[in-house]
């Protein structure tokens, strides 16, 4: 079932990592592994000038730049990048991967293996065209990639992955006294098998093929970026429109408006289908050993590791759109992640039908049932809240309509039905339920989000209300997790009836506290407790 | 439906007299009669148990922290009164010069003035063997509670002004994303003494993240 893919190949080729790290193999090419520094691939001296192609070439065009200063520009940055190669050295010592360069000011960086949370490989069509890749060094508590080692061939790429996470849970599993040493050996072995004998820890747990990719980008949150680009396309070239709509004279009129937003609108949702398909191709997500992995990308292949044990929850994602059609898409919230390079990797699940979603968030969670426990409405006074909300905004909205328009402005009230419509399908997005281990929080009108919290997930709790849900005695209480930055509020109980809030508020906070929330062993790891 | 008195946050049945609100973290300031509200989940004294923070868990600010708001808030109010008085004076505005930044400054004055006063009514913390349980807010009325396992750091914090008035602020921080928990207006000695203590706290196992 697994397409065969000249890149990743993971896991790496037995015989290659059997031992441990310190007595990785004699092959001058595994210097880096085996301890003593190594260099990057040379085809780096390459790549990074062409990382500072793309903007010189801007500017180029633009007439800002002579072409001799650009080439002067371009020889002085690959001599640069000749001696950044020279002074650059990366090695895995018995508990740390050391990465070095600079040349007056010498910067050393250790970044210790127990504190690794994942290692991801990625490559841009730069690194394809030199067969490297590159691999970037996730930790833990670091706001951004830690190590980043620009370019090593596919199979050292490959290897230096597998050992940095085998010997991560070495480290961490010779620590952890409960586990044994033992354990954590047993969980980090299979990841050095072959595939094919451990069709367990390669599971594929979602695939996505092109047509699912192009309803995706149909149906996805790109096709507003990409309304945007072109409106300000538009923007910028409004005059040369305009000089163009005054030479022909055939395309004004209604036939010629139409003409345009319908080009603007197709525009748009091509736009999307194709960063969708690039972003997404191929997506593969299998459960290798303690880790998720993901593959993706057309042009930038990419292959993410998402360690469960550091999964804080996970969420089912429908847009307006989506919903009515069937389709969702599954993320996961995982800490330390940085909110730039590593902004979408938490995606599991592009898109599926709805009930695939479900299915896969409960099999990532590996806990029974889950996915199909009834949510438990808001109290009646959440919706009541809405209507009048709605009910008031139109009036606010018509009153000064009518005073200037006179009767014309009456037509604002017209906004009664979306609205109310809107309030509600938004108390109707509301939910939420408990199960063992699980807080399940549901919400959103515009993106419908079902998040799954476990218990042992909550880094704080804040009820709060606003004087308006005071009013009704309601209140909202934040699941306080470790979530990735940026993306979304993280997940709410809102509009609870404020007495089982705090009711609710005291139980999660004393369960926290004395340590009676045991994780699903999925998300435990090998450091459960 | 749980009678209202039993909610932390939504103040009493009528819910307009914020200094008279029960719950989980009741008013101090109320005495007696918040008792039945908080007394349902609240164990005294509790460690590990569920439950909210007794009565006599629950602590007010510093007195000074209200003195340092209302030099702030009169601080502002200066500030937007200059504001209103540049637009009145130098705007061609059908008033005689100074009204609007007198009423402008008079709003602002009174906001200085009784803001603070609200909101150090509002605030009570307390700070239990395993959790920390902060209620706070004007309008928007929050209780948060943080659990010592899931402590990263604690900072304390002290501006010029806190300094002029002996305070400090006590900053923690989860692993969730932002701030947590703060305490503003604490003694100076105090906020560094709870500094340490929490410092020691070990972390649980399953707060790593």
């Amino acid at each position: 079932m697994m397409q065969a893919s000249e890149y990743p190949q993971v896991p790496p080729a037995p015989g290659d990592l059997t031992g441990g790290g310190d007595q990785a193999g004699a092959d001058g090419r595994q210097a880096g592994l085996s301890g003593t520094p190594a260099r990057l691939h040379p085809a780096v001296m390459v790549i990074w000038p062409l990382a500072q192609i793309g903007p010189l070439l801007l500017l180029l065009v633009a007439g800002a730049l002579s072409p001799i200063v650009a080439g002067v520009l371009l020889v002085s940055s690959a001599a640069a990048s000749a001696v950044r190669y020279a002074r650059f050295t990366w090695r895995v010592d018995d508990d740390a991967l050391v990465i070095e360069q600079g040349l007056l000011l010498r910067q050393r960086r250790v970044i210790p293996l127990e504190r690794i949370q994942s290692v991801d490989l990625a490559r841009k069509v730069r690194h394809r065209a030199f067969g490297v890749v590159e691999v970037r060094v996730e930790a833990v508590g670091g706001g951004t990639t830690e190590g980043r080692l620009d370019a090593l061939s596919v199979p050292d790429g490959q290897r230096l992955r597998a050992l940095l996470l085998r010997e991560r849970d070495r480290v961490a599993g010779s620590a952890a006294a409960a586990g044994g040493p033992s354990a954590a050996r047993a969980v980090g072995a299979p990841s050095a098998a072959p595939a094919a004998s451990g069709a367990a820890e390669g599971a594929l747990l979602a695939r996505l093929g092109p047509d699912r990719l192009v309803v995706a980008g149909l149906t996805g949150g790109r096709v507003g970026v990409a309304a945007a680009l072109l409106g300000f396309l538009q923007q910028v070239f409004a005059e040369r429109l305009d000089e163009l709509l005054e030479a022909a004279p055939a395309l004004l009129g209604l036939r010629g408006i139409v003409a345009v937003v319908v080009i603007a609108v197709v525009g748009a949702f091509v736009l999307s289908i194709v960063a969708t398909v690039v972003a997404y191709w191929d997506f593969t997500l299998t459960r290798e050993g303690p880790s998720l992995r993901v593959r993706r990308g057309l042009l930038e292949q990419r292959s993410d590791t998402l360690p469960l044990r550091r999964v804080q929850a996970v969420r089912v994602e429908e847009n307006l759109i989506r919903r009515l059609l069937g389709f969702a898409a599954v993320k996961v919230d995982v800490a330390g992640r940085s909110g730039g390079e590593g902004r979408d990797t938490g995606i599991l699940l592009p898109l599926g039908r709805r009930s695939e979603a479900f299915a896969l968030a409960q099999r990532v969670l590996d806990v029974d049932g889950i996915a199909e426990l009834d949510l438990a409405p808001m109290p009646a006074r959440a919706r009541n809240r809405r209507l009048v909300r709605a009910v008031v905004g139109v009036v606010v909205l018509t009153v000064p309509a009518v005073v200037v328009f006179a009767a014309t402005g009456l037509l604002a009230a017209l906004l009664l039905a979306p609205a109310v419509g809107a309030a509600i399908g938004s108390y109707r997005a509301l939910g939420h339920a408990e199960a063992e281990g699980f807080v399940v929080a549901r919400s959103g009108l515009l993106v419908r989000r079902t998040a799954f919290v476990p218990k042992a997930r909550l880094q704080s709790l804040a009820l709060t209300a606003t004087p308006l849900q005071r009013l009704r005695g309601l209140a909202t209480l934040d699941l306080q997790i470790a979530r990735s930055p940026g993306v979304w509020s993280g997940p709410q109980l809102i509009d609870l009836d404020a007495g089982a809030g705090s009711e609710l508020l005291r139980d999660l906070a004393g369960a926290v506290v004395s340590g009676r929330t045991a994780l699903p062993p999925a998300l435990a790891g090998r450091t459960a407790p | 439906m749980p009678p209202p008195e039993d909610s932390a946050v939504t103040g009493s049945a009528a819910g307009t007299v914020p200094d008279t609100a029960h719950g989980a973290v009741p008013d101090a300031a109320s005495g007696a009669a918040s008792g039945a509200g908080a007394g349902a989940g609240a164990q005294p004294g509790s460690t590990g148990r569920p439950g909210g923070p007794s009565q006599d868990e629950l602590l007010p600010l510093d007195p000074r922290a209200r003195t340092l708001w209302w030099v702030t808030g009169g601080l502002v109010a200066l500030q937007v009164g200059l504001v209103a008085a540049l637009v009145d004076f130098l705007a061609p505005l059908p008033l005689r010069p100074g009204v609007l930044s007198g009423a402008v400054f008079a709003v602002a004055a009174l906001g200085a003035a009784v803001i603070p006063v609200l909101r150090y009514r509002r605030w009570r913390y307390a700070l239990r063997p395993d959790d920390l349980w902060i209620r706070h807010g004007v309008l928007w009325v929050t209780v948060s509670v943080i659990p010592f396992s899931r402590l990263q750091f604690v900072d304390t914090r002290q501006g010029p002004l806190d300094r002029l008035f002996g305070l400090s602020q006590l900053v923690v921080h989860t692993a969730a994303l932002g701030t947590s928990g703060r305490l503003p207006g604490l003694d100076a000695r105090e906020a560094v003494r709870l500094r340490e203590r929490l410092a020691e706290v070990e972390p649980s196992d399953d707060a790593s993240v």
